[in-house]
């Protein structure tokens, strides 16, 4: 039955504005009640999975219940999660706090400056306000007045100077070990007249950030019982109920603090010492003062790191119902009916919480989400097997789906801040809140769908599908479409006499379409309506341009493939060529505002992939009871925006926060193609200003990067030896591009290593160019010569932000990968049997993650993007990489 | 048996079947949204009201540029290192105002009432409104995709028309000459005696004069002035023939007949300006030190000084260096005044009215009045719209380098816009198209600028993404898309 796996987020986390990931619904499938997952790839399989399965289907088949006797499995495991440092920010450890020097009475110091003890001497005083590390070099003989000086008499610190000092500990440490502990215990039995299952698992999951928890209950019951001859009754029902606290926040933003440790820090702040403040005082001690000595205490910018994680933090809850009840009828023995009613309903809450005194919004607030989803699909199905001769197989099937979408829900927040401090609730607005919003959406499909096959022998087969769908989302009187889908396959190894080296070989051919239909309401116009100003009434046009006349979308493909197996299976290969054009897609694309509009639904056009992938495997080694397995896979993909509607050439996906870089969907070139500004050449040379910066286009219209990857790849080895065995697993990306937000931010701030060390003259790059800092940028000055004039290095924004064109800050996305390691250990059965009533027991131990062996983007993983959305190729807080070292026992009996 | 048992499949197929609605895209419809035909004009016209007064506030780039403020960290906008610097400006007048009085104008035109008079008074408040608006977006880009035009031979691009997302560019001093053309239309059709019962125009939707039709006049009136001014450089003969055209009753006489929004105590309808600079909690802002220093040349410091800013860290009143970097604790910041929830933003108010007369009359334009006269009106006007007492005032104008005859100015011109750009405190925009035209008073320099002085906004980045080919035409048309790039009306 068909899961939902929608994702409900912010809706700025998909942009890359801050907000919280709230994961995905569809992980709310029992983990321990899965017997296997199959990815169906493209639209080849769908006319059974109609239109949602466009962009293919995640099967997964659940355990099913026994046949005879009742038994028992118990599976018990632990997981351990540490941060890849390899994919956190290196700092320099060799200046710290300031943006230049701006301080001091007369603003040309690294330092504030105030006798502060009463001495007659002006003491040195950190400039707390300023979240940047291009201050004063680090020298135990200086002694300042630092953050823990002031604001919190129970400081170590308070009211007392300390020597100029890079950090001992740096926001690495603000990540500790997470820890996940999974229990589960299936009871499952049967008869000859029918089985049952019943199933419960517990996952408690601790996060890497601090005040991070995911709690997770399944439970789950089915059974299948012959109610009288040929008649089978089946039942199931799955209840979830999961509760998460502190989800990670993603993008740029007071709410993720992973912004600023990779883009706004001070490299003199101690991050335990900032622990150890909150923990000392369950207060805002922040490293981020507001200005002025020992005046103004708020925070400027960034809260202490751990008040925020626990005292502004989201909360989320879901209880989900998944159940359906089925009827099968066994007419004849090659002819079956098949009668289904499911239903999938969830209800959630999402909650969000700014404490009173936090920088995101100092007068607190709270904001609640409510939602309720239910799916129900009505599915009849009739199969028929038969064969019509000895030598002639055929099958064929008839079916209909209704399937029924709602949700609902309202969210609502504050207004004004919060008037008793600590207290989330709507009530405790300052000001009385305005109109929550009500979301709802409400679709229907109707399929009626036919496939027929036919086989001769064991050598040829022959397929056909068609679908027609009816949607309440699609104009009235064109809201119906059709789909088909042929494919044949062919072993041709039936016609060559069996030899020792070609044991089996196959072709096969598939052609594939699916339609698709709109989202909810996006074809006729309506208002929104903001707050009244005072007495008067507000309306209002949105954003986004419905269109009436939407066609369904179309997803067509072709693929051509052919599998071989030599040596009588020691040699396995697979190639296969695909071709695939997404037509008429709907989408809410970006149009020029003087239109009226920021975007507009409308069919956008047409995106072509195709390429080739391929399989290589054997068994190398295989003596005794030793066995070496290796498998190799390749895919290439070329893809290509073939066509826009009306006289478009490109559609904008979505814009970077840092420097005006966007992606797109240019004609004629890769869907996710990076613009943004360039460098300006002068005879092939970067050309570098009179101030020693590089000289950037005017236009925003260069493509300075692809997200899409050249080609990827993987190799897995498993080696075996009776009842041990272990395996591993290399991925492997070339290519493919990612703008760093982060870097942008952080190379101007100067956090990195980047920002410090020697020049060509010999001197501290950090000194002022009087005295000989500054860097040379490679380029030729706009006569063509050689540049000269070096970039001075001594303030903000150094060698980042806009110093130099958006061209810079894209990054190659390519690496090799450990990611996965496993060892499992089964105990022998003549062990096991000894023991009364243990089937088996074994044994696994799996590590995801493990190392990145190689990648050219320093302080991320290539891999990470934001949660969710058409954002591709953009790291803005990226979140470290985090490794997985589980271990799991596993007991049946 | 078997039949008996094969009958609940039938009826299974027999329920999905009556189960199909009758029209299924009937389903497509959101109960909780306001459908198109629904809803009268008035709501859109307030709405987009509120959202063009909120422009003239918002932010702080027009602000700074007009050197009223310097920066504290983040000083990039003030040493003019600008990226896609126009695109909120430009979105937020296109989608939340230009549009929003469209829609209004279709509704009214689409669903006439039985008093004709009452609906054109309407359609010319609309009128003015979009007139204003495509005003500041000329004076800021240049060539623009532009609506509504009169002088349709030659304005050829269809802004605000969703089936063309790709709207093309219409030259801006062609723009410029059918505005003028349609606000004259639009102050011949306001007519103060037409009602319907006690309502006259917009009634409650009318934020701005509260259904006062003899305001919108006087506003109207005060817009065609500002707008004869602009090009007084670029085409000083249209100018005088506008300048002189108006009469003197028509404009804006007193600070109680100004056109502007007196916000809320309550979000979302406060002032921006407290949303920017007390909701938030930042500290971006300080005082320039050009105003302040400005305003303490003459004997006498200017009574708004107070009034305008809070005192700095020692008691006194000072501003940051403009262009760098500044202690947020040390100077002078944005005073109460601005910074209260519901202090009014303004369109055009009698200050400015004053300021432009005395222009027309020191240019030899046959205005009623003496340049004196209205130089005088204006700076009083001005100390007393801010809460200044008559006598400061009145010993403010007293001073040798305030009082007309002797003030600092090397010419009248220069008097007038430098007790003008004094005067223009927190109205970054009128200072900045000022300054543009004048080229006084004399603004500071940044140390280490990141680029040029803007002269103008760079078209948002969207429109080289989303409208390509319409862009670069517009660009070819203009000569560059670069900030220093003077507009048609920036001579001198």
């Amino acid at each position: 039955m068909p899961v939902d796996n929608g994702t409900y987020n912010d809706s700025g986390t998909g942009r890359g504005t801050a907000g919280y990931d709230y994961g995905n619904v569809g992980a709310d499938v029992n983990p321990d009640d899965i017997e296997s997952t199959t990815i169906l790839k493209g639209p080849a399989a769908t006319a059974l999975y109609g239109s949602r399965a466009s962009n293919g289907v995640v099967y997964i088949t659940t355990k099913k219940g026994r046949k005879k006797g009742v038994g028992v499995t118990i599976n018990t495991g632990l997981t351990v999660g540490t941060v890849d440092k390899s994919t956190f920010p290196k700092y320099q450890n060799q200046y710290g706090a300031g943006y230049g020097k701006y301080y001091g009475p007369t603003e040309d110091g690294y330092f504030d400056q105030t006798d502060v003890d009463g001495d007659g001497n002006l003491d040195n005083i950190t400039p707390t306000y300023e979240d940047a590390s291009v201050g004063a070099a680090f020298d135990p003989s200086i002694l300042v007045y630092q953050w823990d000086s002031y604001g919190d008499p129970t400081s170590p610190n308070y009211q007392k100077k300390t020597p100029w000092l890079a950090a001992p500990s740096t926001p690495v440490d603000y990540f500790r070990t997470g820890l996940t502990y999974n229990n589960s215990v299936v009871i499952d039995g049967g008869s000859e007249k029918g089985s049952f299952k019943l199933g419960y698992t517990r996952t408690n999951e601790k996060g890497v950030q601090p005040n991070s928890s995911l709690d997770k209950n399944y439970l789950n019951f089915s059974a299948t019982t012959e109610i009288v001859k040929n008649l089978t009754a089946t039942a199931s029902i799955n209840f979830t109920q999961q509760h998460g606290i502190g989800r990670y926040a993603t993008g740029y933003g007071g709410n993720n603090n992973i912004s600023s440790f990779r883009e706004w820090w001070q490299t003199n702040v101690d991050i335990n010492a900032q622990k150890a403040a909150y923990d000392r005082t369950g207060e805002n001690i922040t490293w981020n003062w507001g200005g002025g000595f020992p005046g103004r205490l708020g925070t400027i910018y960034w809260d202490n790191p751990f008040f925020a994680a626990n005292e502004n933090y989201s909360e989320d809850s879901r209880t989900r119902y998944l159940g359906y009840v089925k009827l099968d009828y066994k007419i004849t023995d090659w002819l079956n009916v098949m009668g289904r009613i499911s239903l999938d309903s969830y209800s959630q809450l999402q909650e969000e919480r700014t404490a009173v005194g936090s920088v995101n919004y100092p007068p607190g607030d709270y904001t609640r989400r409510d939602r309720n989803y239910q799916e129900y699909n009505y599915d009849f199905l009739a199969t028929a097997k038969k064969n019509l001769t000895p030598d002639i197989s055929f099958n064929a099937s008839l079916g209909t789906n209704i399937r029924r979408t709602t949700v609902t829900g309202i969210s609502a927040v504050t207004n004004g801040g919060l008037t008793v401090p600590g207290i989330y609730a709507l009530s405790n607005s300052i000001n009385q809140i305005e109109a929550p919003s009500e979301l709802f959406s409400d679709i229907q499909v109707n399929g009626v769908f036919a496939d027929a096959g036919i086989g001769y022998k064991e050598f040829i087969f022959l397929n056909g599908s068609f679908r027609r769908d009816a949607s309440s989302t699609l104009p009235k009187g064109n809201n119906a479409y059709n789909y088909f889908s042929v494919s044949t396959s062919f072993v041709f190894t039936e016609f060559i006499a069996e030899n020792p080296i070609l044991t089996f070989g196959k072709f096969r051919v598939n052609y594939a379409e699916v339609g698709n239909s709109a989202p909810f309401n996006a074809l006729a116009d309506q208002y929104v309506k903001p707050t009244a100003f005072g007495t008067s009434p507000l309306f209002s046009l949105p954003g986004t341009k419905n269109n009436s006349q939407l066609l369904p979308e179309r997803t067509k493909s072709f693929e051509i493939g052919a599998e071989f197996t030599l040596f009588d299976g020691r040699a396995r290969f697979d190639v296969n060529y695909f071709k695939s054009q997404s037509v008429d897609q709907i989408l809410p694309v970006t149009v020029s505002t003087a239109s009226g509009f920021s975007s507009k639904y409308v069919n956008a056009g047409t995106v072509e992939n195709r390429g080739w992938e391929l399989t290589l495997g054997g068994t190398p080694v295989k003596a005794g009871a030793f066995k070496w397995d290796i498998n190799v896979n390749w895919t290439k993909i070329h893809n290509e925006v073939t066509a826009l509607y009306g006289d478009v050439t490109n559609l904008q996906l979505n814009t970077f926060r840092a420097g005006g870089g966007s992606s797109n969907a240019p004609l004629g070139m890769p869907f996710g193609t990076i613009y943004g500004t360039d460098y300006v050449y002068t005879n092939g040379q970067r050309t570098v200003l009179s101030n020693g910066r590089y000289q950037r286009t005017t236009t925003a219209t260069n493509a300075i990067g692809n997200i899409n990857p050249d080609w990827t790849g993987g190799v897995q080895n498993t080696f075996s030896y009776k009842n041990v065995s272990l395996g591993f697993l290399i991925d492997v990306r070339h290519g493919g591009d990612v703008y760093s937000a982060d870097m942008y931010y952080g190379l101007a701030t100067g956090l990195y290593e980047e920002t410090v060390g020697i020049n060509e003259l010999g001197n501290e790059i950090r000194l002022p160019k009087s005295q000989g800092g500054g860097i040379l940028k490679e380029g030729v000055q706009s006569d063509g010569s050689v540049n000269t004039v070096r970039l001075s290095m001594d303030a903000y924004p150094m060698n980042g932000g806009t110093v130099n064109p958006n061209r810079a800050y894209v990054y190659d996305a390519g690496y090799v990968k450990l990611r996965e390691v496993v060892f499992s250990y089964s105990l022998p059965t003549s062990i096991v049997s000894k023991w009364s009533g243990v089937n088996s027991l074994t044994f696994s131990a799996v590590g995801r993650n493990l190392w990145i062996i190689h990648k050219n983007i320093p302080y991320a993983d290539p891999e990470d993007n934001l949660g969710a959305g058409n954002i591709q190729g953009y790291q803005v807080g990226s979140l470290p990489s985090v490794r997985n070292i589980g271990f799991n026992i596993k007991a049946t009996f | 048996m078997r039949k008996l048992l094969i009958k609940p499949f039938y009826a299974v197929l027999l329920l999905i079947a009556t189960s199909c609605v009758d029209d299924l895209t009937s389903l497509n419809v959101n109960p909780k949204s306001y459908q198109s035909g629904t809803i009268p004009e008035g709501p859109f016209f307030a709405n987009a009201t509120r959202n063009l007064t909120d422009q003239m506030l918002d932010g702080f780039n027009f602000k700074i540029w007009s050197q009223q403020f310097a920066e504290t960290t983040y000083f990039t906008t003030s040493n003019y290192t600008l990226t896609n610097p126009g695109n909120g400006f430009w979105v937020a007048l296109y989608t939340g105002v230009l549009l929003d009085y469209k829609e209004s104008k279709k509704i009214l035109l689409e669903n006439p009432s039985l008093y004709p008079g009452v609906d054109n008074n309407k359609l010319a408040m609309i009128e003015v409104m979009e007139v204003y608006t495509y005003y500041l977006l000329v004076t800021t880009f240049g060539d623009i995709p532009y609506s509504g035009a009169v002088n349709t031979a030659e304005l050829i691009s269809e802004a605000l028309d969703p089936d063309n997302t790709t709207p093309a560019y219409d030259d801006g001093e062609a723009i410029y000459d059918d505005l003028l053309v349609r606000l004259d239309a639009a102050i011949a059709k306001l007519n103060p005696g037409a009602a319907n019962g006690g309502v006259k125009g917009f009634g409650d939707a009318d934020i701005l004069f509260n259904d006062d039709v003899t305001g919108w006049v006087k506003f109207a009136n005060s817009l065609k002035l500002r707008m004869a001014m602009t090009i007084a450089d670029s085409n000083p003969a249209k100018a005088k023939s506008l300048a002189e055209s108006i009469s003197a009753a028509n404009l804006i006489q007193s600070n109680d007949e100004n056109a502007e929004l007196a916000y809320k105590a309550v979000t979302p309808n406060t002032n921006p300006v407290w949303v920017w600079l007390v909701q938030s909690g930042r500290e971006d802002y300080v005082a320039s030190n050009t105003m302040m220093d400005l305003m303490k040349a003459p004997v006498i410091d200017d009574p708004r000084i107070p009034l305008y800013y809070t005192k700095d860290k020692d008691g006194g009143y000072s501003g940051g260096k403009y262009g760098t970097s500044n202690a947020y604790v040390t100077f002078s910041k944005a005073g109460a005044k601005v910074t209260d929830p519901e202090w009014p933003g303004i369109l055009i108010d009698y200050v400015e009215v004053e300021f432009l007369l005395a222009e027309a009359a020191a240019r030899g334009f046959a205005v009623t009045g003496s340049a004196q006269e209205h130089y005088e009106n204006g700076v009083l006007a001005s100390i007393d719209y801010w809460g200044g007492s008559a006598v400061d005032a009145a010993a403010y104008l007293g001073d040798p380098d305030v009082a007309y005859a002797t003030a600092i100015g090397a010419n009248n011109i220069q008097k007038i816009a430098r007790q003008k750009y004094i005067a223009m405190f927190n109205r970054g925009f009128e200072a900045w198209v000022d300054y543009r035209r004048f080229d006084y008073p004399v603004f500071n320099v940044p140390a280490d600028p990141g680029g040029p002085f803007p002269y103008r906004y760079s078209y948002p980045n969207a429109e080289q993404t989303s409208n390509g080919p319409n862009y670069t035409a517009a660009v070819a048309a203009m000569g560059s898309d670069e900030l220093d790039l003077k507009l048609f009306w920036d001579k001198n």
